[in-house]
């Protein structure tokens, strides 16, 4: 299966008409589910009164952050085992984009916790450092492989990286079980089902596949715009050595 | 028309403001930079085809 997708030509096809499909259904579940989120559902005075609207950004953003990392670990691991080119394309995509809806995380719970909590950060809270070490993670992923003199050595570095780093990932989901945290404990993954009210859960829902369709759409971009990179490298090379 | 949050609102805002800004900005980089290779790698094409030709 992986070979299939290994080849950058089927998967520049493929991305071609999905890529567009991906941005367009991303954009509508997020405007429903935002839509939702602000006009049509009741404040929730058990969570705060109408601060828990901030929920509809700060949740799809956390889940995608950590579901960004751990993809880019997956392509790490099948680039290291099978050396298919186009899963280190889909790491090097990744990794910008999965520190920006880190970053968007972080911002949007620091906002969320000033009026719940009484503080924008607390540095011995287990689960805001472990997302923190996350987006560290993430910048590191980007500065190791700018560092390497080859393709390759990027490649390697950065997919040894990603893989240690992934052990981070079940760490944030369990930090608000293993450790004491300001941060409430899990409502919607559990292992009882969601906890949350079917009224708030569907725009919930709703907001968060529309920011993974966006993100697929726009790590497909990147990963179109790296493989058109690298075949213009190849073809100046080529002229350079020709001439 | 928007909806009152009252003593809230800020925080809110900011927080749909942060996310809708942030994630156009990166859509708009991304797709520009996707436009700039698409056309790097056709003038290369077309060099290497003019080369060919010669």
């Amino acid at each position: 299966m992986f070979s299939w997708f290994a080849n950058p030509s089927r998967f520049m096809n493929l991305s071609n008409w999905l890529a567009p499909a991906c941005y367009a259904a991303g954009t509508l579940l997020i405007a429903w589910g935002l839509w939702q989120g602000l006009w049509i559902v009741p404040k929730d005075d058990y969570q705060g009164g109408d601060i828990m609207r901030v929920m509809f950004v700060h949740v799809p953003s956390a889940w995608l952050a950590m579901a960004s990392y751990s993809a880019m670990a997956a392509m790490s691991f099948v680039w290291f085992i099978w050396r298919h080119e186009v899963a280190d394309v889909a790491a090097k995509a990744i990794a910008p984009l999965g520190a920006l809806w880190t970053a968007l995380a972080l911002a949007t719970g620091a906002i969320w916790g000033k009026p719940t909590w009484g503080t924008w950060w607390q540095w011995d809270d287990a689960r805001l450092m472990s997302v923190l070490f996350m987006f560290f993670l993430f910048l590191g992923y980007i500065a190791l492989r700018a560092a390497m003199d080859t393709r390759q050595q990027a490649a390697r570095a950065g997919a040894i990286l990603a893989m240690v780093g992934a052990i981070n990932v079940p760490l944030i989901h369990y930090s608000v079980d293993l450790f004491t945290s300001l941060h409430q404990d899990a409502s919607v993954v559990t292992a009882d089902g969601p906890k949350m009210a079917a009224v708030y859960l569907w725009p919930l829902l709703s907001s968060a596949l529309g920011h993974s369709f966006l993100f697929a759409a726009l790590v497909q971009t990147q990963m179109r715009t790296e493989i058109r990179e690298r075949r213009t490298a190849r073809i100046r090379a080529d002229l350079m050595a020709g001439g | 028309m928007l909806p009152d949050f009252d003593k809230n609102a800020a925080y809110i805002w900011a927080t749909v403001g942060i996310g809708t800004v942030s994630i156009l900005m990166t859509t708009l980089i991304v797709i520009l930079k996707a436009r700039a290779a698409k056309a790097a790698l056709a003038k290369a094409q077309a060099m290497a085809k003019k080369d060919t030709g010669t």
